[in-house]
């Protein structure tokens, strides 16, 4: 009953007295915001988002699918596209791995001590995020071929090759997802209380339990997610690799290259099948981030 | 347990934080180190606890007779409680209380079920066995507190010490804690030491009181004697309200505003410009000259709500004065504003202007 609806309260509840009496005031449904306009920004969102994301992954996936199950399975175990993907996935995750040990470092330096210069160094942090990538790639290159600065050090004295190997690789994706570590382990470090290692240390801690104890799992959400932003990160990176890589099928051949091969050959449905592949892999990442952020955020008070 | 920290000196940079300053706090006492922010109380606690380093050619820092002056904060045994609780967030407050006990070397760490017992009697005592399993984001403020109490006990220490426990807590949790730390302390009978800018504070929960100032210390005492016996001008005007006149003794009398006052502590001055103080509970208040001198005032102000009236005051020689009055007395006087009332000190303080020293 439309009158009887009308006599409801915000909360819902009929006040028994009230029931035969007129309304007094018209129930108000909808709480006018300061701000108007969440119809046209929310319809805008939507709209930008289907356009740029959602249509074009749909796109692929169904891309994938024109090549039938035995098709995508052949692709897939085909020793070179199988060869490509441990390449990435090996090289990603070292990268990454070492960006966690030594952005830890930086980061570390960079928020718990004052030094001269320290503004600037904590400016070039942002340097792989701003220049264009294949720069990046043809520096790398110069610098650690054999016949460049590092390249000639580390081939005659360690007998190391790097530029046109994995390891050329490595170093490539480290130097592209320093940043991500750093810029999210930072605000974690500094809102790090100076009073829980004092505490810590009141208590009979020695440095390592303090730092291994105490330290280490306050800021280890933040750490595990710079790892993943750059293990992420790393997956798709094309531009600065290409140079130092040298690209030889079975050794050097990272995935967004093989992708690039499969579309020059026209192999569209292969190439889409590789790239699904490779975007349920950063949609996972992307899963483990979240649960990242979920969990410190539960200890955040 | 006690506590003996002599000649200590502390500078950062050019500010003088300690100017050799010596403590002595007897086994088993409650002591508050009290003065206002800058006058160095959390650093000489800071450095007992070893969190700071006094300066080179400071004495000795001694727990029981034995130096520990040289010894790292971890080796020293002291419970520190911090301002703002410094609990590990990832840590239940079981695991917060236990952690003292799950770090020390193999051979002196206690069984789990030692430890378990432990934590258990521990939380107990500061009445939080309900809440073991939660995380301190969980928790009220003083609460939290409470946990970095028995986190700070679980290691047996030796003294116990404690940085503004309270300066965090609204002024209501403040005062049930307060009290609660009182009767654990006549309890556990652990040597401790508090830092405090509340004057309240400090007089309520300590056996003896340091009051502080400017990196040195003005007087130790009992809190009756600090605040009815103040050696200084300083610990006259911080602890408690005063009322300032500038005056001259002159034969065994103090003469300020329109009144005089004997003060035979005094008696052998000769004109000697004095400071004045009179706390505002030590007027007697009446609407008539009754005979003997008295201060004449106006009335400008009248705060009522509380357990005494408040009033505040022009002096018939310019001086604003503040008075308090039991309000039985206030409702007996009728006094309204604009009115005249005639004050009678009960108790001045005289102290001798800095510079004739």
């Amino acid at each position: 009953m439309p009158a009887k609806d009308l006599t409801r309260n915000r909360e819902g509840a009929v006040p028994g007295n009230r029931r035969s009496m007129k309304p007094l005031a018209r129930p108000q449904w909808k709480h006018h915001s300061v701000l108007p306009g969440f119809g046209l920004t929310m319809g805008f969102s939507l709209l930008y988002l289907s356009l740029i994301v959602l249509i074009p992954l749909a796109a692929l996936f169904l891309k994938s699918t024109t090549i039938g199950r035995p098709e995508f399975w052949s692709t897939m175990s085909n020793p070179r596209v199988l060869a490509s993907f441990k390449l990435t996935f090996g090289a990603s995750f070292a990268a990454a791995a070492i960006n966690g040990i030594f952005g830890l470092i930086v980061t570390w330096v960079l928020v718990r001590y004052s030094f001269p210069g320290k503004k600037i160094l904590d400016a070039m942090i942002d340097l792989p995020f701003a220049m264009p990538t294949a720069v990046s790639g043809i520096a790398l290159t110069y610098i650690y071929s054999t016949h460049g600065w590092i390249g000639k050090i580390l081939d005659r004295y360690f007998g190391l090759e790097v530029a046109y190997t994995p390891l050329g690789i490595v170093v490539a994706l480290t130097f592209i997802g320093l940043p991500f570590v750093v810029r999210t382990l930072q605000p974690a470090l500094e809102d790090l209380e100076s009073g829980i290692e004092e505490a810590a240390a009141s208590l009979g801690a020695t440095r390592a339990q303090t730092f291994l104890r105490v330290i280490l799992p306050t800021i280890l959400p933040a750490w595990l997610t710079g790892f993943a932003l750059a293990f992420a990160r790393a997956l798709g990176e094309y531009g600065s690799i290409v140079f130092i890589a040298g690209n030889k099928p079975m050794k050097t051949e990272i995935v967004p290259l093989l992708i690039v091969t499969k579309l020059e050959q026209f192999e569209y449905g292969q190439a889409a099948a590789i790239a699904v592949v490779t975007l349920c892999a950063s949609f996972l990442i992307l899963l483990f981030i979240n649960f990242l952020q979920w969990l410190s955020r539960r200890y955040a008070s | 347990m006690s506590i003996e920290a002599l000649n200590i000196s502390k500078s950062f940079g050019d500010f003088c934080a300690l100017d050799d300053v010596s403590l002595a706090v007897k086994s088993g006492e409650l002591v508050a180190l009290l003065g206002p922010s800058g006058s160095g109380k959390t650093t000489l606690l800071r450095i007992i606890a070893g969190l700071e380093q006094p300066d080179r050619g400071s004495g000795p820092i001694r727990f029981h007779e034995e130096d520990v002056a040289l010894r790292r904060v971890g080796d020293r045994e002291v419970g520190f409680v911090f301002q703002h609780y410094a609990l590990f967030r990832h840590m239940t407050v079981f695991e917060n209380v236990a952690f003292g006990l799950r770090v020390r070397p193999k051979n002196s760490r206690p069984s789990k079920a030692t430890i378990n017992h432990r934590v258990r009697q521990l939380l107990e005592l500061v009445q939080l066995d309900t809440m073991a399993t939660r995380y301190p984001h969980q928790l009220s403020g003083g609460q939290r507190q409470r946990v970095a109490l028995a986190r700070a006990l679980a290691i047996e220490p030796k003294v116990l010490l404690l940085d503004e426990p309270f300066g965090a807590l609204d002024a209501k949790v403040r005062q049930e804690l307060r009290r609660w730390l009182r009767r654990l302390h006549d309890e556990i009978h652990v040597t401790s030491v508090f830092v405090t800018h509340d004057q309240e504070e400090a007089l309520e929960l300590a056996d003896r009181v340091v009051v502080m100032n400017e990196g040195r210390i003005e007087q130790i005492g009992p809190p009756d004697e600090v605040f009815h016996n103040p050696k200084t001008e300083f610990v006259m005007n911080f602890l408690g309200q005063v009322n300032f006149f500038g005056g001259r003794v002159e034969g065994g009398k103090v003469h300020f505003s329109t009144v005089a006052y004997d003060v035979p502590a005094h008696a052998q001055m000769q004109d000697q410009p004095v400071k004045v103080f009179v706390r505002p509970h030590e007027f007697d208040v009446s609407t008539h000259a009754d005979g003997h001198a008295a201060l004449r005032a106006t009335v400008s102000r009248i705060h009522s709500a509380g357990p005494n009236a408040r009033l505040q005051l022009i002096a018939e020689s310019g001086e604003s004065l503040s008075v308090e009055l039991p309000q039985e007395r206030f409702r007996e006087l009728n006094i309204h504003p604009g009115g005249q009332v005639y004050l009678t000190p009960r108790d001045v303080k005289v102290f001798v202007a800095d510079y004739v020293i």
